[in-house]
């Protein structure tokens, strides 16, 4: 375990995040954390009721295996850290993560490649959640100014009268290229909020898919996407919601703002199976609202000065 | 001080703005017309939202060539007759960004804020809100602090009243009594009520002034004009 590297990774994570203080959490004794920088384990501690293992495989993945117990209610976040701080290596983890029934746990987990040239970021997820279940996830990257190759693709399943929601941010810096997936399937009475929310730039691509399956009764899921892309960056966005069960409910919301020759795309895939199930979406592209723009240049704010806080304000 | 001189707008081959002139030093000063006269475009105009030919000039100093921007920095700004919208952005963030270019500290802005919010009659709690997620009247004072917080030369205010309910009305006067003791403040109503705490008036009608002079003399026109 190297305190050097570590403290890098939270210096760095600290570029991916307007609230420091979650970040400065990190330190603290009373929080669980996972800290893996390139191929190697940092550090991993967890506090009572967290089970964190994780373990190097021989196909270059490292694998981490979370347990939140059955009825624990975690009262600080546990925290993941996964970066790369050399400007090229391929990180690959391997993640599960099972929150048992009646428990309650917030995690935020950081992804940084600050220095990234080449670097490129595997991540296989999948979220057991139990029964009465509440779990909370929150990502934040930061992929430096040249920006890295992700791919993070997770698979949730949600079980009865549970809550999963999920929040993905990577708002500065570049982005490289993204494709950032999670997929869930719903049982009777659970709850799926996501919301993903990207700026790209330069020549920056970015794909985002957001998926709820609601097979059981009353199952809802709202998701959320806001993206803005300059440049000559692509961001396109899918948010598809499949509704099975009885009186399931299910919306899709997605704002993308573009600039200069930026190419946006959203497409909200909605399938109803149950005629008692109801799904509803509404998609908004284009560029900065001009009112809003007029508006602060009347204040005396220059046309960037005004895009940057309308921006901030979609993005929080 | 302002004064506008022959002031064209056309839009899509329409003349919305047709020679407009007037000048005016007066603190509390309303532009009168009916639904159409064209005064939401001359508001535009002076704010330099729509490009108009003419002349527009502040304290003697021409502005008819700037940018929106750079009028403000000149002093002048504007509150719209329907406010946008700002998805995500809190009270605090636009009152902040609408006190941005003032010479203050940032603890003193932050009183500053808080004084003009509860002056306008919401209470400090609406700071944390969203705008989006405000009703319309809310919305209309929040527009009105962010414009006193400018602490402009001239404030154009496009139909302040509406959407406010009546009880809450004369608190706004009081607070657009306020403003004008420090900012020269253009009215833009069709509504005698509000119209008769100025002194001076224009009155538009299908995008012509028609008359310029003391208010109570242009209402009773406007009555006439109605006709
Ligand atoms: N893009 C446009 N093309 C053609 N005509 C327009 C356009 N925009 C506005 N107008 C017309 O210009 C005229 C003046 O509009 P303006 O909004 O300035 O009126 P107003 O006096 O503010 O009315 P109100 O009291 O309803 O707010 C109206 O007749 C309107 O229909
Ligand atoms: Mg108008």
């Amino acid at each position: 375990m190297s305190d050097q590297i570590i403290e890098e990774l939270i210096r760095y994570a600290k570029q991916s995040i307007d609230d420091k203080k979650i970040v400065e959490k990190l330190h603290s004794n009373e929080v669980s954390r996972i800290i893996i920088h390139e191929g190697e384990i940092e550090d991993n501690k967890a506090v009572e009721g967290v089970k964190i293992k994780a373990k190097r495989k021989s196909d270059g993945f490292v694998e981490v295996k979370i347990i939140i117990e059955k009825g624990k209610k975690i009262k600080e976040p546990v925290y993941m850290c996964f970066g790369v701080l050399s400007p090229d290596y391929e990180q690959k983890i391997d993640m599960e993560i099972t929150a048992e029934d009646k428990s309650e746990v917030k995690m935020y987990a950081f992804c940084t490649f600050p220095k990234s040239i080449k670097v490129k970021h595997i991540m296989k997820t999948k979220y057991k959640i139990g029964k009465n279940a509440k779990f909370s996830y929150d990502e934040f990257h930061y992929h430096g100014n040249i920006g890295a190759k992700v791919k993070s693709h997770t698979e949730a399943e949600v079980g009865e009268n549970s809550q999963l929601t999920t929040n993905f941010a990577l708002i500065y810096g570049t982005v490289g290229s993204l494709d950032y997936k999670i997929k869930t399937k719903l049982k009777n009475e659970s709850k799926f909020a996501a919301i993903t929310r990207v700026k790209s730039r330069m020549n920056d691509e970015v794909f985002v898919e957001e998926s709820a399956k609601l097979e059981g009764k009353n199952a809802a899921s709202v998701l959320k996407s806001r993206l803005v892309a300059t440049d000559n960056s692509k961001a396109n966005f899918v948010g598809e919601i499949i509704g099975e069960g009885n009186n399931s409910r299910g919306h899709v919301d997605c704002k993308e703002i573009i600039m200069n020759n930026a190419v946006a795309e959203t497409t909200p895939k909605l399938k109803v199976v149950n005629k008692t199930s109801r799904l509803t979406h509404e998609a908004a592209i284009g560029s900065v609202d001009k009112k809003e723009l007029q508006t602060l240049e009347a204040r005396g704010l220059t046309k960037e000065e005004a895009i940057d806080l309308i921006v901030k304000g979609m993005m929080e | 001080m302002i004064e506008v001189q022959n002031l064209v707008l056309e839009k899509n081959g329409r003349r919305i703005l047709d020679n407009v002139s007037f000048k005016t030093n007066k603190n509390l000063f309303a532009i009168i017309g009916a639904n159409g006269a064209g005064k939401t475009s001359l508001a535009y105009c002076i704010m330099g939202i729509e490009k108009c030919s003419g002349s527009i000039k502040v304290d003697g100093e021409e502005i008819n060539n700037l940018k929106v921007y750079e009028r403000a920095k000149k002093g002048v700004t504007l509150a719209w007759q329907i406010p946008a919208e700002f998805e995500g952005m809190k009270v605090k963030d636009y009152l902040k960004a609408s006190c941005r270019c003032l010479n203050l500290n940032e603890n003193k802005k932050e009183e500053l804020i808080e004084r003009t919010i509860e002056k306008t009659g919401l209470n400090r709690e609406y700071l944390n809100r969203e705008i989006s997620k405000l009703s319309g009247g809310e919305r209309k004072r929040v527009e009105l602090a962010s414009v006193s917080l400018v602490k402009p030369r001239i404030i154009i205010l496009d139909e302040p009243d509406s959407g406010i309910d009546l009880i809450s009305f004369d608190k706004i006067i009081e607070f657009i009594m306020e403003l004008s003791k420090e900012s020269q403040v253009l009215i833009v109503t069709h509504s005698k009520k509000i119209s008769s705490m100025t002194e001076e008036a224009l009155l538009l009608k299908n995008g012509r002034a028609i008359k310029l002079g003391p208010t109570e003399e242009i209402l009773k026109l406007y009555d006439e004009v109605k006709k």
